[in-house]
């Protein structure tokens, strides 16, 4: 359970001061995926840096996030590591972490076989499509046991049926392990789909929720529920 | 034919152009009509070299020879490429280094004597530092001995001293270091022995802490170990002029053999030094070139197995026909 | 299918050293028609054959063996120096300002004319001669692996900080790996400045290596030597240059460079 309270932070542009984040609170339970949404700039993934603490604020009490538990970052532009193969690339978390080779390539190894890419163990992030490449930051993290996952548009730049497709392994990797997610996305049906829970940010600065919605039990993109969830959504923004 | 070939002999054409235009150059001095005008394009190297006192005298005005003064080479071999391209047509070097200028077919001949190791003027000498243990010539082995270029007259000198004391050259190690920078290298101990020369030598001695271990003269007796070269262009075009040049070089041989604080004198301000530094030296009479020694340094050369050296005879080395 | 395939590899092999040729060619044909200045241009076929033959004595080799070990030591000394100022240099842009304007400084001062002074303080023989090769290698490599740590793709560090990762890990699993391409590209453009000076830094108290025998062979008028110990020399500048484009390619493979 992770709760952010009167959080504050501004960024300096060209000697004027912007304030991002003024007195904003946010709870995120355990094992939920809470999706962040909203237009382009309006902070998403500003705080998603400050919760994985790659970002610095200036006021502001986050709680929860002090214990040893490893937190998996994956961006639009995946971040594998291009002189490791697919193999040692998942298992660099696990590497940073001080497991030693042969057991955390074993690791690596059974994570491939139980997503059917064992295949792919030898190959180098160049040669990986897209979405594979996604998927293989996505088992690095796993590899860490992560229990605390932080995604930032990482789907973006795939086609749809790739997209579906990758959606659908962490909704079944959810169901099989106790993972909380933070997911920013814009895409107003992946944020249905994939959420537990979404905040909808306001564009305005500093930056506020809109409004929640709840989106747990919401799983069929035909229902009725999707759709009327969609249109609120989206009418927050007009 | 296509572009290609037409390409490949444009260029084919102009590369062949730039030999053929090379080697005009060389040819062109062969057969140009006789000049009223004589005059001789020197190499100067800053030794102690007759010319100056010749100049400084006037003595080549007094022959109506023209002399240019040209350049400043460090040392004969530089002299000997500058006459093989047609810049100079006289100049200074070692007699080995004119042996193998001559074999690799550079039209020269030795016609003066210039350098020759003798009483009193020994001009080569090896210097220890005082406190060095070196005493003895076995004392040399496994030191370093530092002379200004290998292959040429101090490299040779010390190797007969070695011979001559049976120590194998393999057992000491030489090192070509410049003669403006041999004192240096012995005093910080980076050489064991250097063999230096006037102004060089006594200017190193003068300052102190140092000992002589031994000179030319010890190891060659008297020697000629350098002369005044002259192109055989020049010989052939204008024998005059090397004959006008002949007789007043030997005038100023003359000159340094009766006035030697005045010709020490001369020298010093050329070389910009105090004339106390520079050694008196000797000259064979009437500067002559000595065949025994052309022969000795041949013969010593060939027992190196310098290379290109079994067609080589004393008279196309050096020669006295203009010295009469 | 295989025939044709030998036949446009050696038709890239000829236009890429087309001109190379051509010149060969027409050296070959004026030593040939006579037209050289005997002298100072010998023929081809004299110089290959002399190298040739050259290459069969232990001599020369150990003349090779001399300037290879002093080229082979300088980058060594010049890695291990740049190494920890480019990684630093790099890291921190306030280091990087206090020192970049000195090195720039000291940068255009002239090895050759500083090669006395290196002969005075490390004396004569390998000391002098691997610090003027280390003085016009260990700056560009320096400038490179600067430019290689300040380029290093920020997701990595951030994906490595969120696992976690200790700066001492930074460095060792990211930044180290990141600047391997750079490293070796610095390495290569100080090939060809290496070679010229230690050449020259052989003239001066030296006995081997092969500026020295270029050097002998100029003073004893072997001028086939003079142009055996150039091509030799050419030919050593190819071969390390190719081997660094090889080891350069085989790491772009999985290291885009455009991408880091």
């Amino acid at each position: 359970m992770i709760k952010i309270s009167r959080l504050s932070k501004n960024f300096i542009n060209n000697g004027r001061s912007v304030q991002i984040f003024q007195d904003f609170n946010l709870e995120i339970a355990e094992n939920e995926l809470l999706v962040i949404f909203g237009p382009s700039g309006c902070g998403k993934s500003t705080l998603l840096n400050i919760i994985g603490g790659t970002e610095q604020y200036a006021e502001g009490v986050i709680k929860g996030l002090n214990n040893n538990k490893s937190t998996g970052y994956i961006s639009q532009r995946n971040s594998l590591l291009p002189w490791l193969n697919v193999l040692d690339n998942i298992a660099f978390g696990l590497k940073l972490k001080g497991v030693n080779k042969v057991i955390r390539q074993k690791k690596a190894l059974e994570l491939l076989k139980e997503m059917g890419l064992v295949n792919y163990s030898d190959f180098y992030p160049h040669q990986l499509s897209g979405g594979l490449a996604q998927i293989i930051s996505f088992a690095r993290s796993l590899a860490c046991k992560s229990e605390f996952m932080l995604m930032d548009e990482p789907f973006s730049s795939l086609d749809f049926l790739v997209r579906n497709q990758l959606q659908d392994i962490i909704l079944n990797i959810r169901k099989k392990r106790s993972l909380s997610i933070v997911f920013i996305t814009h895409n107003p049906d992946e944020a249905i789909y994939l959420g537990d829970r979404i905040i909808a940010l306001s564009p305005n600065k500093p930056t506020g929720i809109l409004k929640e919605f709840s989106t747990i039990n919401i799983n069929d993109k035909e229902s009725d529920d999707f759709y009327k969830v969609r249109r609120e959504l989206l009418a927050c923004y007009i | 034919m296509n572009k290609l070939s037409i390409f490949i002999a444009i260029a084919a054409i102009i590369i062949i152009g730039f030999f053929w235009l090379n080697n005009q150059k060389n040819d062109e001095s062969l057969g140009s009509k006789e000049r009223v005008v004589h005059e001789i394009n020197y190499a100067q190297i800053k030794v102690f070299d007759p010319v100056y006192i010749a100049l400084d005298q006037g003595y080549f005005d007094d022959e109506g020879l023209v002399l240019n003064l040209k350049g400043e080479t460090f040392g004969g071999p530089q002299a000997l490429m500058a006459t093989a391209s047609g810049d100079v047509d006289a100049g200074i070097a070692a007699t080995t280094a004119i042996i193998n200028a001559v074999a690799a077919g550079v039209n020269v001949k030795g016609i003066l004597d210039v350098q020759s190791s003798m009483n009193d003027s020994a001009l080569m000498k090896w210097y220890v530092l005082e406190d060095s243990i070196i005493k003895n010539p076995n004392d040399l082995r496994g030191k370093k001995i530092g002379v200004n270029t290998l292959g040429a007259s101090f490299h040779y000198t010390v190797i007969q001293y070695l011979k001559d004391n049976n120590i194998s050259e393999n057992e000491v190690e030489f090192l070509a270091v410049p003669h403006g920078n041999l004192e240096q290298a012995l005093r910080a101990k980076q050489i064991d022995v250097a063999g230096m020369i006037d102004p060089f030598s006594e200017i190193a001695y003068d300052r102190g802490g140092l000992r002589i271990l031994f000179t030319a003269m010890d190891v060659l007796g008297e020697n000629q170990f350098s002369l005044i070269f002259m192109s055989e262009r020049k010989m052939l075009n204008d024998p005059e002029a090397v004959r006008k040049f002949s007789r007043a070089y030997k005038r100023a041989v003359d000159f340094i053999n009766n006035n030697p604080e005045q010709a020490a004198e001369i020298i010093a301000n050329i070389f910009e030094v105090d004339k106390k530094y520079i050694s008196q030296h000797k000259f064979q009479p009437e500067a002559q070139v000595r065949e025994d020694d052309i022969n000795y340094w041949l013969e010593f050369m060939k027992s190196q197995s310098v290379p290109g050296l079994e067609d080589l005879t004393v008279d196309g080395i050096g020669t006295n026909e203009f010295n009469q | 299918m295989k025939r044709s395939f030998i036949l446009s590899r050696l038709k890239s092999l000829l236009w890429n050293n087309f001109i190379i040729l051509i010149l060969a060619f027409c050296w070959l044909l004026a030593g040939y028609l006579g037209l050289n200045n005997e002298v100072f241009i010998p023929t081809l076929t004299e110089v290959l054959i002399n190298t040739f033959n050259l290459l069969q004595t232990e001599k020369f080799w150990g003349h090779i063996l001399s300037s290879l070990g002093v080229i082979f030591s300088g980058f060594f000394l010049s890695f291990i120096v740049a190494m920890p100022i480019g990684v630093i240099m790099g890291s921190f842009s306030r280091m990087n300002a206090a020192l970049r304007n000195f090195i720039e400084l000291i940068r255009p001062l002239s090895p050759l004319a500083l090669y006395p002074l290196f002969i005075y303080l490390f004396g004569i023989g390998f000391m002098p001669k691997l610090i003027i090769v280390f003085w016009v290698s260990w700056i560009p490599l320096l400038f490179n692996i600067i430019t290689g740590v300040q380029r290093v793709n920020e997701d990595y560090l951030r994906m490595a900080k969120t696992f976690g990762a200790t700066r001492k890990q930074i460095l060792k699993e990211i930044i180290l790996p990141a600047i391997t391409p750079w490293i070796i590209t610095g390495m290569r453009l100080s090939i060809g400045s290496s070679l010229l000076v230690i050449v020259a830094a052989e003239m001066i108290g030296s006995n081997s290596g092969i500026g020295f025998f270029i050097l002998n062979a100029s003073y004893t008028f072997r001028i086939v030597n003079l142009y055996s110990g150039i091509l030799v020399i050419a030919i050593i500048g190819i071969l390390i240059n190719s081997f660094f484009l090889w080891w350069e390619k085989n790491i772009k493979i999985y290291n885009n460079k455009i991408k880091l």
